[in-house]
């Protein structure tokens, strides 16, 4: 019997949480520590959940959890040096649409991460769960660090005006959206480039709990 | 392999901005690359150099702040002549 894929089936096939770069993989119980001081460091408090306050760790463990549909620790592909956090919240399945939220250390390598990660996640989610559009909410106070995206990756939907306060002023709060059918023909021409090749030799190896997460990333697949 | 002037034009055609003695030393930022354009280009550069490691060309983008510091780092690789 002959067995014809549609793009989003096509796109399921390949799909994978290992990049070249990044891995997406999830999240134990020895990353809270890494995922509470990221978030709470003063240069990206601001402009994530936490929002300057500083959860006591037991409540941060909740608060991570809350909403969420799916979540996954990013880790650098060479090493797995743990990078950041990739979140889909606030799930509507009467709507079919679901919110994308990114945590990631600042670093020299971090634009590029963030979007290989972005991608992967995406394809994620888009494959597993029957999703028309995917939303995600930035700040005026960052968003210039993506703006060339507008309109080829994503679109800017709406704009909550002087929506947050942050530095003695109020800023504008982006809505933006990736819609399912323009987010898979992207996905099909870049995913290619993005994902690792197919590894050859044994699974690597698991980590332990002694070990520190410096060491090497693992398939989640 | 490419020169490095045929690399050069390759970046400024990718991040769609015009290329000058000037324009070569200017910042990403001045150049409006953000994290889309940074990682477009990556891409980029590694489809047309494929004599160099892809962690290289990655490595040599993160490390550069100009399009002459990467050109110059390419160059080291061997991506170009």
């Amino acid at each position: 019997m002959t067995r014809e894929l549609s793009r989003s089936g096509l796109l399921a096939e390949q799909l994978t949480l290992h990049g070249k770069r990044v891995v997406l993989r999830p999240i134990e119980p020895g990353d809270y520590d890494f995922i509470l001081n990221l978030s709470t460091s003063s240069r990206i408090t601001y402009r994530w959940r936490t929002r300057g306050t500083t959860p006591s760790p037991p409540d941060f463990q909740v608060m991570l959890w809350r909403g969420v549909l799916c979540q996954f620790l990013i880790e650098r592909a060479g090493d797995g040096e743990p990078l950041g956090l990739i979140s889909a919240y606030n799930a509507d399945f009467r709507n079919q649409t679901v919110y994308l939220a990114i945590l990631m250390r600042d670093h020299r390598g971090g634009a590029i991460w963030t979007f290989d990660a972005i991608v992967l996640f995406l394809n994620y989610l888009f494959a597993n769960f029957n999703l028309r559009k995917i939303y995600a909410e930035t700040s005026e106070l960052s968003s210039w660090t993506f703006a060339s995206g507008a309109g080829r990756y994503f679109e800017v939907e709406g704009t909550l005006r002087e929506h947050e306060y942050y530095g003695g002023r109020y800023w504008d709060t982006y809505v933006l959206a990736f819609w399912r059918e323009s987010c898979e023909a992207l996905l099909e021409k870049l995913l290619p480039t993005l994902v690792a090749t197919p590894r050859t030799g044994p699974p690597p190896r698991r980590r332990t709990g002694t070990e520190s997460p410096g060491t090497a990333p693992r398939d989640t697949e | 392999m490419l020169t490095r002037d045929h690399l050069m034009e390759a970046i400024f055609d990718l991040i769609d901005h015009p290329l000058d003695d000037r324009t070569r030393t200017l910042s990403w930022t001045e150049l409006g690359v953000d994290s889309v354009t940074a990682t477009e280009l990556l891409i980029h550069l590694e489809d047309v150099l494929h004599e160099v490691d892809a962690r290289g060309i990655e490595a040599a983008l993160s490390l550069s702040a100009t399009p002459d510091e990467l050109a110059a780092r390419l160059a080291g690789l061997g991506g170009t002549r």
